[in-house]
């Protein structure tokens, strides 16, 4: 269970993310949507301990991240600034991984496996296009089959074709039972793929519910315009 | 343990750790190999070579100990390297107790940098023993040369490369990180003791030549190390210099917000 409290993130004087109050319901797909710069990726960064919040906090099972015993085991995340080094072939980026966790080496060529990325196993990471790349970040986040999933923008600069198997791939680890946390700046692109979702702009919620009370009968970014509208409106 | 196996994988999976310790063996080898001929040329004011001296014999060895430049240089890198490429995040997505990792790092880039300069000496110092070969007239070396060449090399690799790693930690910017460990121990070193020759001791190089415990009362440039410290006092200035650094970025940047 993940759980955002009053989570306020500032830079300076600009607040990044202010007094974020959510819950994220287990084993669905829950959208954390907004357009850019609304404080997406901030949210998630303290979520996972990257950044320290200002105030607030960001609980991961009610504690936050880094009191976590085994954290790979529990979460598994895909960040857009998460990188792999270029110089090593993806198995050996997961390999670092999986000896730090203390996972079992083997779990490296399983998750290679399951994002069907065998074939490139002993590439270098170098020559990788940015869907072999997401690919590669979704197996490190999958070493520790964990049941909880948070994924900032995962279909960034994929084709169509990936954002199809992407769809597929999360639809298919929430059946299995995963909570899932899913960022995106695209509406349209998650619209069909999520259970909930969090609407957040300028750093401060909007609106959160189940997809289908939320947008009506009309789609998600009508719903979008209309929710920051009325927002807008009321702090006036 | 987990973490020192992870951080050992780095060390080994990276190419780059391979192209250093080429560079160290190039670089000491270089220098071992071409001082004797150097000295061959300096004459005493006998008139005899320089080489006759066994302090001058014994810095020929010593300089083998010379790489530890590239010591500190990969473990800047290793530190700095995990935000270029961008793999701290994973890093301390896996360990988000970052004293562990930060202990861990230093643990393995310590290990790395002693490795490194005990090989890249002990090739030096056969180069060095063939090269000063061609030399008939030069003296054998004094009895403690080898061993002291030996011990200032792995301690200047270790304490040199938890210095890299400290200096990671606190600039992130793995190509500002090295220039400035270039720039200090090949620039702000030299000149700050050759405008205070006595406070020559206590500087990283000084102390390194401590180490060496070399005895060259006055060398040609006015160099003299007869008031540099005892080997074992250098060596604790060093590992010193190696701890005070590391807490330093340890608690100032390790836990800033990781992009
Ligand atoms: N390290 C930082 N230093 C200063 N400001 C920052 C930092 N990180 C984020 N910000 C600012 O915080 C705000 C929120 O940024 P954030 O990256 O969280 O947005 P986002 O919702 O993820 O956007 P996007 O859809 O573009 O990824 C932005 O105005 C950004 O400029
Ligand atoms: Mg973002």
């Amino acid at each position: 269970m993940i759980s955002f409290n009053s989570l306020t993130k500032r830079y300076g004087k600009q607040a990044a993310v202010n007094a974020l109050t959510a819950e994220i319901r287990s084993g669905a797909i829950t959208g954390f949507l907004g357009p850019n710069g609304a404080g997406k990726s901030t949210a998630l960064r303290c979520l996972l301990g990257l950044a320290s919040p200002t105030a607030g906090t960001a609980l991961i099972h009610g504690a936050p991240y880094s009191q976590l015993a085994e954290p790979l085991k529990e979460v598994g995340a895909v960040l857009d600034s998460r990188g792999f080094h270029t110089g090593l072939t993806a198995l050996q980026n997961l390999k670092v991984i999986t000896a730090a966790a203390g996972l079992p080496d083997s779990r490296a060529l399983e998750v290679l496996e399951i994002v069907e990325l065998s074939d490139s196993a002993h590439k270098r990471t170098k020559g990788f296009s940015l869907g072999m790349k997401q690919r590669l970040a979704l197996a490190a986040a999958l070493l520790g089959d964990p049941q909880i999933m948070v994924l900032d923008e995962p279909a960034n600069g994929l084709d169509p074709i990936g954002i199809a198997w992407l769809r597929s791939f999360l639809r298919k680890l929430a059946d299995e039972g995963r909570t899932i946390l899913v960022s995106s700046h695209q509406l349209a692109e998650m619209e069909h793929t999520v259970d909930d979702i969090i609407i957040i702009n300028h750093g401060e919620m909007v609106v959160a519910g189940p997809i289908k009370e939320i947008v009506g009968q009309g789609t998600l970014e009508e719903a979008f315009l209309r929710l920051t509208l009325e927002a807008k409106a009321v702090a006036k | 343990m987990k973490l020192f196996k992870s951080e050992f994988r780095k060390l080994i999976y990276s190419r780059t750790t391979y192209g250093l310790l080429l560079a160290a063996i190039g670089l000491a080898s270089l220098t071992s190999g071409v001082l004797p001929y150097v000295f061959s040329k300096q004459l005493n004011p006998m008139g005899t070579s320089a080489l006759t001296q066994q302090a001058v014999v014994d810095t020929v060895y010593g300089k083998a100990a010379g790489a530890y430049l590239f010591a500190i240089i990969l473990g800047v890198i290793l530190m700095a390297g995990e935000f270029r490429q961008g793999t701290a995040v994973a890093t301390f997505l896996a360990a988000p107790k970052r004293g562990h990792v930060f202990l861990a790092k230093v643990s393995i880039a310590a290990l790395a940098g002693a490795v490194l300069q005990l090989i890249a000496s002990g090739i030096a110092m056969v180069v060095a023993h063939t090269a000063l070969g061609f030399y008939p007239e030069a003296v054998a070396p004094s009895d403690t040369a080898y061993l002291d060449t030996i011990l200032a090399s792995v301690i200047s690799g270790a304490v040199l490369a938890v210095v890299g790693v400290a200096v990671g930690t606190l600039i992130r910017n793995q190509m500002l990180g090295t220039l400035v460990a270039i720039l200090w121990l090949n620039l702000i070193e030299p000149i700050m003791i050759l405008v205070f020759p006595d406070g020559a001791k206590w500087w990283a190089t000084g102390a390194i030549s401590g180490i060496l415990n070399l005895h060259v009362s006055v060398g040609r440039n006015g160099v003299t190390t007869a008031n540099y410290l005892e080997p074992w006092q250098a060596s604790l200035l060093l590992l010193g210099y190696g701890a005070v650094i590391s807490l330093i970025s340890f608690a100032t940047t390790l836990r800033r917000d990781v992009d």
